[in-house]
């Protein structure tokens, strides 16, 4: 089920709980790692290094996000939402990037000019 | 360093930029002061992408010369000393606040200007809707305001509206159709957005960003009539911020002192002065003018300025439709019911307005990046994430009450002398309080709220607690015909003051329900006339 963590994301997910702590992994390795993982996650292979850094380094800092199955959730509502929780502060990573927006599939990022008068209609399917 | 004009227009927003543009355009030497910067708007829409909160204020950077108030830190530049925090906020830049306004251009209706007389509340205006109906024309030309002509949703027209209406969203049909059978009618807004090109600017292209930021300029802003004025000789000094109306013993302006961001200092000498800030920055900057011959400040012998402040309070609600009705695209708000605004009993219920949002939960809820993190916290991930993600926001539905404020002496703008700011004015202190007319609309509301939501269909709702701000900074320099109950004329001239206007919201006796835009642009133009003519006394 796609909602179960798989066996190998969760080790996958162990190993980079286990890197995340401070002094362990060399941050490079940390960075392969979690792009890996991330990749594994949301099911995606082509993922901004930018964003997987910040990402990356909210989740360094999260106590809360060393047990492997919240690590995961953790690091999905992060790709989904553009946004990151550093020291307790929600802060925006990549708006229009998230992937919540091909997710919806019929909406735009807010900024984004789209055109004239299709909010009128239903959007057409994908 | 003195700077002479015929006219001195302090503050660029629509109520200072039509005023140039028509003294200008009338040949007058007219210099606008601005205390902000101008802004960068492609600078501005990445700012509010990156940003959160997305405020209405995400957009702009704050200015440690000028800052202005944050809807997310109501505390930070208000001193706060009611039992109510104000939570409306304004911008201090070139267009003011302007640029995150949502763009609604809805007149008054003509009982909004006899509340005493028909409801023995508050005040009467001291023009009637009839006087001001040729300026409200005038004002839907300058906007450019899209509208539909077939219904005047109770404010009789004397012209038709010069732009075709924009197109009612799916989410506004999916509410029209579900409501058609009972009281609530749902109508297009009347907007000033194109819905058509004109000139260098696109039609609105649904970017879905009205507030804050329009990145097309579809959406009218001030900036437009800054540079026609500027097009006709009119001198725009940014970073200079008016701190003292200088005013002889008889009570005529000589001259307006200033600071610049760069500490430097100066004055305008003009023959006329035109304070067109908002219902904030004007009371404080005439607070702060107090001398030894107008010791409670300026336009202020009636001590009627800085009260009787008023915002449209909002009862915010938002629920989770049963069927997808396709949120988070197209303007802000493209309907609302406007059939609730004056009823026969607003003697004891304050007026309604309705507005439905096409923005989903973004303002109740942040979503939908809220959405989208709550899903994948709960476990969900891949195609379930997907699916659910489009399923839930596909149904997000919100709406908003505007209340009318009665106008309370006790609401009111002082001065926080402890604290000022690098202008060297002093912060701004509110008392604000709602009292039990408008605990009564919220309660209206709500009931009226939960009976949409059950014609609509909805699976679950849910009411914001307490009063959202609506941006709508009203009173605060009231006109009135009695110079001892109010701070300017009808044709906004200060009583004790020959040479000084007052434009903006903050000389509205009463607030109606309508976004005060549309009023505030055709009371500017109307007021123009005898600032013009004061040019020759």
């Amino acid at each position: 089920m796609n909602h179960e963590v798989s066996r190998r994301t969760l080790l996958i997910g162990g190993a980079l709980a286990s890197a995340l702590m401070p002094r362990a992994a060399v941050a490079k390795t940390g960075l392969a790692d979690f792009l890996s993982l991330s990749a594994e996650l949301i099911g995606r292979a082509h993922l901004s290094i930018e964003s997987a850094r910040i990402y990356m380094q909210s989740l360094r800092l999260d106590r809360s996000a060393r047990n492997s199955v919240r690590l995961a959730r953790r690091i999905v509502a992060d790709w989904y939402s553009g946004q990151t929780v550093v020291s307790g502060r929600m802060i925006c990573v990549d708006y229009t990037g998230a992937l919540m927006w091909d997710a919806m599939g019929f909406a735009r990022p807010a900024g984004v000019p789209g055109e004239a008068a299709k909010w009128a209609l239903a959007p057409t399917e994908k | 360093m003195d700077i002479f004009a015929d006219v001195l227009i302090i503050g660029s927003g629509v109520a200072g930029a039509l005023t140039a543009c028509r003294a200008a355009r009338k040949g007058a030497k007219v210099v606008i002061m601005e205390a902000g910067p101008e802004v960068d708007r492609a600078a501005a829409v990445r700012r509010f992408q990156s940003a959160f909160p997305k405020t209405p204020e995400s957009a702009y950077a704050q200015a440690a010369f000028t800052p202005h108030p944050e809807t997310d830190k109501p505390f930070a530049f208000y001193a706060q000393k009611g039992p109510h925090p104000f939570g409306s906020t304004y911008l201090r830049q070139v267009g003011g606040t302007t640029w995150h306004w949502l763009g609604s251009a809805i007149r008054l209706v003509p009982g909004d200007f006899q509340m005493k007389s028909r409801f023995g509340l508050g005040v009467d205006w001291p023009i009637s809707y009839t006087d001001l109906e040729p300026w409200y024309c005038q004002a839907e030309r300058e906007l450019e305001v899209a509208g539909d002509n077939d219904d005047d949703l109770g404010s009789p027209r004397s012209a038709p509206y010069p732009f075709p209406p924009i197109a009612q969203s799916f989410l506004d049909l999916a509410w029209r159709n579900a409501l058609h059978a009972s009281d609530y009618r749902v109508r297009p807004t009347p907007q000033a957005r194109l819905s058509k090109p004109s000139g260098d600017r696109p039609s609105c292209h649904g970017s879905a960003s009205c507030i804050p930021i329009c990145p097309i300029q579809a959406k009218y802003d001030a900036t437009i009539h800054v540079a026609r004025a500027q097009s006709l000789d009119a001198r725009l000094l940014t970073g200079t911020c008016a701190n003292f109306v200088q005013c002889r013993q008889d009570g005529r302006v000589e001259a307006v002192r200033f600071i610049r961001s760069d500490g430097s200092t100066g004055r305008v000498v003009a023959r006329v002065v035109v304070i067109a800030a908002n219902g904030i920055e004007t009371p404080r900057l005439l607070l702060a003018s107090a001398s030894e011959a107008f010791p409670a400040g300026v336009a202020n012998r009636s001590d009627q300025v800085g009260r009787n402040l008023m915002d449209h309070p909002i009862q915010l609600s938002w629920a989770l439709a049963r069927q997808p009705v396709w949120p988070y695209r197209g303007p802000g708000a493209t309907s609302g019911i406007e059939n609730f605004r004056d009823l026969n009993d607003r003697g004891v219920n304050s007026a309604l307005r309705f507005e439905i949002g096409n923005e989903g939960w973004s303002w109740p809820k942040s979503a939908p990046e809220s959405t989208a993190r709550e899903l994948a916290l709960g476990g969900l991930r891949g195609k379930a994430l997907d699916k659910a993600l489009r399923d839930q926001t596909s149904r997000h539905i919100r709406v908003a009450a505007l209340t009318e404020q009665l106008p309370l002496a006790s609401n009111r703008v002082t001065l926080d002398a402890t604290q000022v700011e690098k202008t060297g004015l002093p912060r701004p202190a509110i008392y604000y309080q709602l009292d039990s007319y408008t605990e009564r609309a919220f309660a209206n509301a709500k009931t009226r709220h939960e009976d949409m939501f059950a014609r609509v269909g909805v699976e679950a709702f849910w009411h914001k607690e307490g009063a959202q701000g609506a941006g709508h900074i009203m009173g605060a320099a009231r006109m009135g015909d009695d110079p001892a109950t109010s701070v300017v004329d009808k044709d906004l001239r200060a009583h004790a003051h020959r040479n000084l206007f007052l434009v903006g919201a903050a000389v509205f006796p009463t607030g109606g329900t309508a976004n005060p835009t549309l009023t505030i642009a055709a009371l500017a133009l109307r007021a123009s006339d005898a600032v013009l003519s004061a040019l020759s006394e």
